[in-house]
This record gives structure tokens, C-alpha cells and sequence, in this order.
């Protein structure tokens, strides 16, 4: 599932014109006690990421992109 | 060590605290620097990239972000190389054929004979890069390159330290807000584990799976999960309410 959630989490990125520190800043407002490399890891594939990790992070860009009027585009893990 | 423009800029440059201005104000003192110590340089452009970005970029001509913007445009040219490659580029003529032939034509297109283009490195990775334009061709001599290289590596470290004090000032007012997000969402976990018996995950995805029908951002789902629990506890009603739907 890591690439999965890798590539959801990377086409976010990509949509918000986010960097790694601005998702790790989000994911610190949903909740997440990722370190900044621990974002940067999960995002390229590089380490697995749990349901919890993959939720919270795709829930900071998701609320960011709502506000752009976007409906959640980031998968949740459960519809990876 | 006699006094010349070169050893007066370095001087000034030692005096810079970096939290004396912001990034743009400190960019701007270093090339106003950059033009008393290379005087062949009619106007200087000087970009900063942080994480693949142009992040700051200053310039001592209006002319020179014109100039710069067709090579952003293109991808490629002797500031984006000279920061790619962390390597002095030059252009000798921009008259004459030669790489870079789109920002050739448009530095000549704006008066500009030659440039000369200097990575700013700080422990030999790339912060940014330093753009000099001449009107005159061949203005840069080997001389001059090298009091450029000199004076560019002094100004890549002041340039490096404005833009981390700047960076981590900026990191603590974006945390600050953060941490705002974070309590009620954590206070919204609290509320839904406390009054269904679930774990903290299971806390965590409720809200989300109705920020996703109802279209909403998760912090307002949680805000309202928040402001129900209290309008509930004013009632002594015991069911938080996370949305129009059973969420379980």
C-alpha cells in the first residue's frame, strides 16, 4: 500500500503547491507528531506508512485544497 | 589589507545582522554591495531557492527581472546553471551564438552586452544565485570573476542566514496557527473516544469520513463536534454528534 499512499499523497502535493515542510506544518494541525524527514519519507515512498500516518496526512491536504473548492481529492487509506 | 570596493563591501557585509531586515531588504543591501565592489556591472539580480523554489529574488534595475524571466521561462540559462551546477557562468557577448540563445536575445533585446553569473554557495550546496549585466560586451574580466567569486561566497552566507532566521521565524508563526488546528481537533478525538468507547484512530477517522460527505474541512467538522459536545452538556445529552449520518 506504501506506493499507493505515496503516489496520493505526492499528486496532493502537486496539486497544493505544497512543499514537504508545508504538509509536515499541516499534519502537525491535524494531529501528527511526524518529524519534517519523516513526511519527506512517507511522500516518496521511501517508508511505509500506517493508515493513521497516511489519514492525517492526506486530511491536511485535503482541508487545504477545500478551501480552494476541491472535494477531498487525496485518497483516504480505505479508498487507496 | 588596502581599501577597495571589494575589501568596503566585505567590510559591510561582516556589519549585516541578519534580523535587521527581511530576506528582500537584506538581498537588496547585498546587491547594492554587489554593484560598489564589481562597478562593471550595470545591474544585479540576485535569486534565492529553497527547496527547488525561487523564493526571493531582488534586483537594482527593473530592466534585470525581464531579463532573468526568459530564462525562467526556458528552464535553463547561466543563472539557473551557475545554481544548478554550483559553477561561475559567463556570457562573453550576447551578440554573438552561443548557449542559452533565448536569454541571449532577450539581455540583448534590453541593452545587455555581457553577464556574469555567480553561484551562492554555502558549504558547497547551492542557496541561490547571483546575476551581473554589463551593457558593455567582454565587461567581466578573469580579475573581475574572481572578486565576484569572492564576494559572492562572503554574501551567500549572509544571504543563507537571513533566509534561516526568516524561515524559522516564519516556521513559528505557521506552527502557532498549527497548534490551534491541532487542539480542537485533538479535543474532538477526546470528545468521540469518551462518549463511543473507540480508539484514538477510530476518533480520528469519524470526523474525517464526514468531512468527505459533507464536503467540509475536517477542523470545522471538529469544531462542531467541539461546540455540540458543550450545547449537549447543557442539556446533559451524553452522543456527541460528528454528522447528519451514523458514522459507525
Amino acid at each position: 500500500m506504501s506506493a499507493e499512499s505515496a503516489a496520493a499523497l505526492q499528486a496532493g502535493l502537486a496539486l497544493a503547491h505544497w512543499t514537504i515542510t508545508d504538509l509536515w506544518v499541516a499534519s502537525v494541525g491535524m494531529g501528527g507528531s511526524f518529524a519534517r524527514t519523516d513526511v519527506a519519507l512517507i511522500t516518496t515512498g521511501s517508508r511505509d506508512a500506517t493508515q493513521p500516518e497516511h489519514d492525517i496526512l492526506a486530511a491536511a491536504v485535503n482541508d487545504h485544497l477545500c478551501e480552494q473548492g476541491l472535494d477531498h481529492p487525496v485518497d483516504y487509506w480505505h479508498d487507496l | 589589507m588596502v581599501d577597495s570596493p571589494l575589501t568596503d563591501s566585505l567590510a559591510a557585509l561582516a556589519q549585516f545582522f541578519v534580523g535587521d531586515g527581511t530576506v528582500q531588504q537584506t538581498l537588496k543591501r547585498v546587491s547594492d554591495l554587489t554593484v560598489k565592489s564589481l562597478p562593471q556591472a550595470d545591474m544585479v539580480g540576485i535569486t534565492m531557492i529553497v527547496e527547488g523554489r525561487q523564493r526571493t529574488a531582488v534586483f537594482t534595475d527593473d530592466t534585470a527581472p525581464e531579463i532573468d524571466q526568459a530564462q525562467y521561462d526556458a528552464g535553463d540559462g547561466p543563472c539557473l546553471s551557475a545554481f544548478h551546477e554550483g559553477r561561475i557562468t559567463t556570457i562573453e557577448a550576447t551578440s554573438e551564438p552561443g548557449q542559452w540563445m533565448e536569454f541571449r536575445r532577450a539581455a540583448a533585446a534590453r541593452g545587455i552586452g555581457s553577464t556574469l553569473s555567480l553561484p551562492l554557495l554555502v558549504d558547497k550546496v547551492s542557496v541561490g544565485a547571483m546575476n551581473l549585466y554589463a551593457s558593455a560586451e567582454r565587461a567581466f574580466s578573469d580579475a573581475d570573476r574572481r572578486t565576484g567569486e569572492l564576494f559572492a561566497s562572503q554574501a551567500a552566507i549572509v544571504l543563507a542566514n537571513a533566509q534561516a532566521y526568516w524561515d524559522a521565524h516564519e516556521l513559528s508563526i505557521r506552527l502557532g496557527e498549527a497548534m490551534k488546528n491541532r487542539a480542537v481537533i485533538e479535543q474532538a478525538k477526546g470528545i468521540l473516544i469518551g462518549a463511543q468507547g473507540i480508539d484514538e484512530d477510530e476518533a480520528f477517522g469519524l470526523p474525517v469520513r464526514a468531512s468527505q460527505r459533507e464536503n467540509t474541512k475536517l477542523r470545522d467538522i471538529a469544531r462542531r463536534i467541539v461546540a455540540n459536545a458543550i450545547a449537549r452538556h447543557h442539556t446533559t445529552a451524553t452522543e456527541p454528534d460528528v454528522g447528519s449520518n451514523d458514522e459507525r
